[in-house]
């Protein structure tokens, strides 16, 4: 709805309104453009979607009233001067005209800078009338406007143009000849084709004859259309025989259209022709034609076909086939060609069962690497929970796959391998334990995580505290309920007295979110052990909402340790952000900063809000050398949220920082200044 | 018996051979289509081609920086590369007016086409360049690499059956276009304005719409409904299993009854225009809502279910360049766009003209309703046509 956005576009538009004030009666589309030359740059916008609408209004009135609107524009479009205001009445025509409107766009089609837009609101006319007008004028104008004539009567496909058309076809410049054949085409008349034809016998100019040919393509839809199969099947096969393999392409797609047993017979040997395009689309048109009947087909088609057709058809095969049709890939498991080996391999991701599974497995271990992600994207694929039976059955410790085969189990959600999972995350193999702890935490749901929370404090596992920590989060996924994710932490954080592990639960607490995490990292809070201390105001730091900034604040003003002081102060700041109270909680923290890095931590939360207070604050701190250019800073970047809030006072801002020695700050304010301006 | 055709002829390439490509349109999408595609061994870039100098050389200097020497042919006339006989392929990234001309007469030419979205600037456009595709056996693929790159989570979770049968969709994209206001410039050296504008009405430069600043304006684009909404909607469709047909009714938001732009389709399913609780996609089914609206953050992993996707495994390009070669059909196929495009139209022009409107999926016709149906066709500024005739909106 971006329109009429600029005061230049609005001058155009004064002549047009005044000729349109001077047709309309006192109605609102009248009123409103008797206003245009008053309505100032930013109330554009605005005034554009009230033209919008009254256009609306208008094309959903009374058939009457729609009548009497379109006479006045049409009055006014009879007078109009300038380029602008007869285009856009055309646009306005468009919408709206009917038969009245012809008699007054008629003669506007012979003009040159115009005719386009005539021609673009009489076309959408209905009836003859508006066909005639168009093939009246058509003598009478510029080469160019024939041409967009001939366009619109061919797309209309107005059979009394005929002639016209004939007549052009024959001139000797190439443009409106080209465009005639083209109308001729669109026609797709035996009388069309028949002046096609002959006119192909006295062309001589290769491009005349490129548009013909065309022209005939495009006829012989109509024709097929009109049960003229023969005469359409006759151009098909003319293309056919073409040495240019694109044009057998499109002889072949013509053909296949006709689709009978005929054109069959001839689509059928083009799967042996000299050009693997045209190969291969013979084949899929064959399989297209062949309806229910088309996986068979190809499936017992497949192992006499060319060699290049081979691993497309195998690929359909797969997505397409019958698991009856799987046989017939096993020659090509073991062909010499990387294509068809891929191709079989990929296509058993679909075909194959549970037996396909030490097949797959085998090509894992390939020297060739596409054949390994060939099979390990089949052995993700492969349907049915047997095959996640099978895979977990093959999931021995000693494998060299077994870290393969984890991940595959983990891919497919396979849940009936998570009993053997759980065995190999305490496997002797380090990379076998981080695979099988990884692929719990892609397969645990709520019931499952305390087993999965369990293994943070189970003796050994410190080792793997991190993967636990990882698998436990990809867990929580599945865990819709902060209260679900929460519950087992909590409970193993009343048995755990092992401050490490404490460590690592309030950390996830912080993740889960739940109201009774918060309470417990409270606690924490007062831990004898100052690593569970220091994870606690971590952990508040981070925590999802702003439940804590109280907390926060607390401890910014109040905690022995100085670094927890400035954890707080941070996690405070960045909380603050998004609140209401934003410029309250920012003087709070500004209070509480004990050095200048504090201080420009504040600012730059400062600087990501939007109101005058949290200018105010910022102004402060511009004689504080230690921090003035972060100040600076803030303020214009607040300001460039908040200058309509008070104009007067943040252009005095800006313009007192406009000469700032820091660049970014003088450009900014800069910036500010040209928007209050504008 | 008549003598064979003449059409000139491109070139036929073996399975091993590079694809040859040009690129139309270099503004800032195009050069970025570009580097993906120079990323392809397998694909050469000969040519590239903008009605704005600078944009072509820069366009140039970064297929010659790849391959090390100065063999880039740059042109300001499209039809000058299509009339090549050794380019296979055409990368189509100019503005949406542009789009229906260009990859009609590429694949007329024999080139296969790879189409920037929204695909289309009309529904009868879509239309046409489908039929034109089938017609002349081409390979088409649109350029939303969105619909299954980043919302294929929605897909796997929905035909998994995780929410149940999908009854509402919510599609959070910008709004349509309108008039365009800018004020007149002088044009300057480098720039063809006429051919800039070409099937659009005549109006004077502004630099703001060459620098990818049309998609407000009616005239060159469907605004935030077709660009965003390309990607959004067709993700949304393809997601409920209706990519390859359309709604039967399309109401705009009216004091009196919907509050947002509605779809609805044959089999109940509603779409909305706007809204939502996830970023651009929200559907809400018979036994669930995605995403979740609990904690958006924290997507499961989808179940192991399989759909046809890309081919070739390399990608949303890489399915483009593997169907060039096994003449198969790419993901997103001109069909698909089409009626992508075609939904988010139907949109605009619902909006457009203030009132409901009756669609038939099928005969691609707006029912009972001549005026709507105006604007599924455009007639273009002379020399410029389409050169096939759908019968939309004629």
């Amino acid at each position: 709805m971006k329109f009429f956005l600029r005061r230049h576009y609005l001058k155009m538009l004064i002549p047009l309104a005044a000729f349109i004030v001077w047709s309309c009666q006192a109605d609102d589309l009248g009123e409103l453009l008797d206003a245009v030359d008053s309505i100032p740059a930013d109330e554009a916008l605005e005034f554009g979607r009230k033209i919008e609408a009254e256009l609306v209004r208008v094309g959903n009135d009374s058939v009457n009233q729609q009548r009497i609107d379109e006479r006045r524009l049409l009055d006014t479009l009879a007078t109009a001067k300038t380029r602008e205001a007869k285009s856009l009445l055309c646009r306005l025509l468009r919408r709206i005209g009917s038969e009245q409107s012809i008699p007054v766009l008629r003669p506007m089609l012979v003009n040159e800078e115009i005719g386009h837009m005539a021609r673009f609101a009489l076309a959408g006319i209905p009836g003859d009338n508006a066909l005639a007008a168009m093939r009246e004028a058509l003598p009478e104008v510029s080469e160019n406007l024939q041409i967009g004539l001939m366009n619109t009567l061919a797309q209309r496909r107005d059979h009394e143009a005929l002639d016209l058309f004939v007549e052009r076809a024959q001139k000797t410049s190439l443009p409106l000849a080209s465009s005639a054949i083209r109308a001729l085409g669109l026609l797709g008349s035996l009388d069309a084709v028949n002046a096609l034809d002959q006119q192909r016998t006295r062309v001589v100019d290769s491009s005349l004859l490129r548009e013909i040919d065309h022209a005939l393509l495009t006829a012989a839809e109509r024709l097929l259309a009109a049960g003229e199969r023969q005469r359409a099947r006759e151009i098909y096969l003319r293309f056919m025989r073409s040495a240019a393999a694109h044009e057998r392409l499109a002889g072949l797609s013509g053909l296949a259209k006709i689709g009978d047993a005929e054109a069959r017979v001839v689509i059928d040997g083009a799967m042996t022709d000299s050009d693997p395009a045209v190969q291969r689309t013979a084949l899929w048109l064959v399989l297209d034609l062949s309806g229910d009947s088309a996986a068979r087909l190809a499936a017992k088609a497949l192992p006499g076909l060319s060699p290049t057709l081979q691993p497309a058809l195998i690929d359909w095969l797969g997505e397409n086939g019958e698991a009856a049709s799987r046989d017939v890939l096993n020659p090509f498991l073991q062909s010499d060609e990387l294509e068809h080996r891929v191709a079989a391999i990929r296509a058993l991701g679909r075909l194959g069962d549970s037996e396909t599974v030490p097949i797959l497995l085998e090509r894992l271990t390939s020297d060739e690497r596409r054949i390994r992600e060939a099979a390990e994207a089949s052995l993700r694929r492969l349907p049915g929970d047997e095959v996640d039976r099978r895979l977990g059955s093959m999931l021995i410790p000693e494998s060299k796959l077994a870290v393969d085969i984890i991940e595959i189990l983990a891919d497919r959600n396979a849940r009936s391998a998570y009993p053997a999972l759980v065995t190999l995350s305490r496997d002797g193999d380090g990379d076998v334990r981080k695979a099988a702890i990884k692929a719990l935490g892609n397969l645990a749901t709520a019931e499952e995580l305390p087993a999965l929370v369990a293994l943070l404090s189970e003796p050994g596992m410190r080792e793997e505290s991190k993967s636990v920590q990882s698998a436990i989060l990809s867990a929580f996924r599945q865990v819709s309920r902060p209260e679900d994710r929460a519950a087992p932490l909590l409970s193993a954080l009343e048995d755990e007295a092992a401050a490490p592990v404490r460590t690592d639960i309030i950390n996830l607490l912080g993740r889960a979110g739940s109201k009774e995490a918060l309470v417990a990292v409270r606690l924490a809070l007062k831990s004898q052990d100052s690593a569970v201390r220091n994870a606690a105001v971590q952990t508040l730091a981070r925590w999802p909402s702003d439940e804590p900034l109280d907390d926060l604040h607390q401890l910014a003003k109040t905690a022995e340790e100085k670094s927890h002081r400035v954890v707080a102060l941070r996690g405070f700041v960045a909380m603050a952000k998004n609140r209401e109270d934003a410029p309250v909680r920012y003087a709070q923290a500004l209070e509480l900063a004990e050095s200048p890095e504090a201080t420009k931590l504040v600012l730059s939360g400062l600087g990501q809000t939007d109101s005058l207070e949290a200018i105010d604050l910022c102004q402060d701190l511009l004689d504080d050398d230690a921090v003035a250019a972060e100040a600076a800073l803030a303020c214009v970047q607040i300001s460039r949220r908040a200058w309509r809030k008070d104009r007067e006072k943040i252009q005095g801002l800006m313009e007192s920082l406009v000469e700032h020695e820091d660049e970014a700050v003088r450009a900014g304010a800069k910036r500010v200044l040209e928007r209050i301006v504008r | 018996m008549l003598a064979a055709p003449t059409i000139i002829p491109a070139r036929a390439f073996g399975a091993n051979e590079r694809i040859t490509m040009a690129g139309i349109g270099m503004g800032g999408r195009g050069r970025g289509d570009l580097k993906n595609f120079l990323r392809f061994s397998d694909v050469q870039v000969l040519a590239v081609c903008d009605v704005v100098k600078s944009h072509a050389e820069m366009a140039k200097r970064s297929v010659d920086d790849r391959y090390g020497n100065a063999d880039c042919v740059m042109d300001q006339d499209y039809r000058a590369l299509l009339a090549r006989d050794d380019i296979d392929t055409v990368m189509i990234a100019t503005p949406d007016h542009w789009h229906a001309i260009i990859s009609i007469e590429a694949m007329r030419a024999g080139k296969d086409v790879f189409c920037e979205k929204p695909e289309t600037l009309t529904v009868a456009e879509g239309r046409a360049m489908a039929d034109v595709a089938e017609r002349y056996g081409r390979v088409f693929s649109g350029g939303s690499q969105r619909v299954w790159g980043d919302y294929n989570w929605f897909h796997r979770m929905i035909a998994s059956g995780v929410i149940g049968e999908v009854e509402e969709v919510w599609v959070n994209v910008g709004p349509p276009s309108g008039l365009c206001g800018l004020p007149a410039e002088p044009i300057p050296d480098g720039v063809d304005w006429d051919r800039w504008l070409g099937p659009a009405p005549w109006r004077p430069y502004h630099p703001a719409l060459i620098r990818g600043g049309f998609r407000p304006y009616r005239d060159y684009s469907g605004g935030g409904m077709t660009d965003w909404g390309c990607h959004g909607f067709g993700g949304a469709l393809f997601a409920c299993g209706l990519h390859e047909t359309g709604p039967v009714m399309i109401e705009p938001p009216l004091e009196e009854g919907a509050k947002r732009l509605t779809y609805t389709f044959a089999n109940g399913v509603r779409f909305y225009h706007g809204g939502g609780w996830g970023g651009i996609l929200s559907f809400k089914g018979s036994e669930g809502e995605l995403p979740f609206r609990d904690d958006t953050r924290r997507r499961p992993k989808p179940p192991n279910v399989h759909i046809p996707n890309y081919k070739g495994g390399r990608g949303f390009q890489g399915d483009f360049i593997h169907c060039v070669r096994t003449r198969e059909t790419p993901f997103r196929s001109i069909e698909r766009a089409h009626r992508t495009a075609t939904h988010c139209h139907l949109g605009n022009i619902a909006y457009w003209l203030g009132r409901a409107l009756q669609w038939d999926p099928e005969r691609e016709r707006i029912v009972n309703d001549e005026r709507a149906s105006r604007w599924l066709q455009r007639p273009m500024r002379e020399p410029w046509n389409l050169p096939t005739s759908t019968g939309i909106g004629a």
